[in-house]
């Protein structure tokens, strides 16, 4: 992975976490046609032509099938995931991926509005991409890179005693380093705790689960910023002691 | 004969860089060797870390890379939870 890849995905997640902060976010909204301040009876929804509806069915698709590629991308790259975890949601994705193009077939060839219209909904009700499918990936990927993260603490903990052991500062220095591991061991510990069994919770989600899986969804994602938090106090923690070994 | 002269002064060149080269490094060795031993050490410590240190650096480096990646996904999974998903057959 290169860092012009890097920066790409970055920014990508930097754009699509600005869209999350902005609030909820109606996806297909930009689909609907907006209601017209004119005195003409707005057209009503259910009076869409046939063509016109799978043209904006096939549009859905395919915003869809652009947001399971990228995915797939980071999943594909992730240095994070288990084997197993990727290869379970390369799977999901590809099914998806199928699906909604055979779905979208499907709404091709309908020859009338009703049919055509309830094939359309299958689009989100049968995939639900955007609001459970996309984040659970970015959660697992999360999840894993917690433990990823926590296994590296566990290697630098013992390196980080050697070289306070080792080190020649004064025994006043020595123990403010020692306390600083000490709260670094704690910190990772905790992170451990809180990321555990974050990864099967969520993993096998599917969409015939929804809405009620989405309390696991935002658990799984509390559990990862706890993580989180705590990791980043454990990273802080090794830059003192460092700093006070003058290392 | 223009082309014999110019080897020759090709080789004759290149004769006088190797021994330019060779005077270099036999007055870089006897100057290394008539130098105190701690300044040999102290020399060698500034200018490859400890291994250990070394290899704390790396960890420490990777920790940063992962969180970083770490940061990114959460940030994209909160993204995607306060989506709503509209329906386009309507």
């Amino acid at each position: 992975m290169n860092t012009r890849t890097i920066a790409r995905g970055v920014a990508t997640l930097t754009l699509t976490a600005g869209l999350g902060l902005a609030g909820p976010v109606a996806v297909d909204a930009g689909t609907t046609p907006a209601p017209s301040p004119s005195a003409t009876p707005t057209a009503a929804p259910h009076s869409i032509s046939l063509a016109a509806l799978k043209v904006r069915c096939n549009s859905a698709v395919q915003r869809r099938l652009g947001t399971l590629a990228a995915d797939d991308s980071f999943v594909k790259r992730s240095g994070a995931l288990t084997s197993a975890d990727r290869t379970a949601l390369e799977g999901q994705i590809s099914a998806d991926q199928t699906g909604l193009t055979a779905l979208d077939k499907t709404i091709q060839s309908d020859s009338a509005l009703a049919p055509a219209r309830a094939d359309c909904e299958l689009i989100v009700t049968d995939y639900r991409v955007y609001v459970m499918e996309d984040p659970k990936i970015h959660e697992v990927i999360a999840a894993d890179g917690v433990s990823t993260v926590n296994a590296t603490f566990e290697t630098l903990i013992p390196e980080l005693q050697s070289l306070i052991n080792a080190s020649p500062v004064s025994a006043t220095v020595k123990a403010e380093a020692q306390a600083d591991l000490n709260d670094l061991t704690s910190k990772v510990s905790a992170a451990h705790t809180s990321i555990s069994g974050v990864t099967a919770s969520v993993i096998n989600l599917t969409p015939a689960g929804w809405p009620g899986n989405q309390v696991d969804l935002k658990s799984a994602h509390s559990n990862i910023g706890t993580a989180r938090t705590d990791l980043a106090g454990a990273r802080a923690d090794v830059g003192h002691i460092l700093q006070l070994l003058g290392e | 004969m223009t082309h014999r002269t110019a080897r020759r002064n090709g080789v004759l060149c290149l004769l006088a860089v190797t021994a330019i080269a060779g005077c270099a490094t036999t007055t870089r060795g006897s100057a290394g060797s008539v130098a105190p031993a701690g300044v040999a050490a102290a020399s060698a410590v500034s200018t490859a870390p400890p291994a250990r240190t070394s290899a704390v650096d790396q960890q420490v480096s990777s920790i940063d890379n992962q969180l970083s990646t770490i940061d990114a996904q959460f940030n994209a999974a909160n993204a995607g939870l306060s989506t709503s998903e509209g329906d386009p057959a309507q």
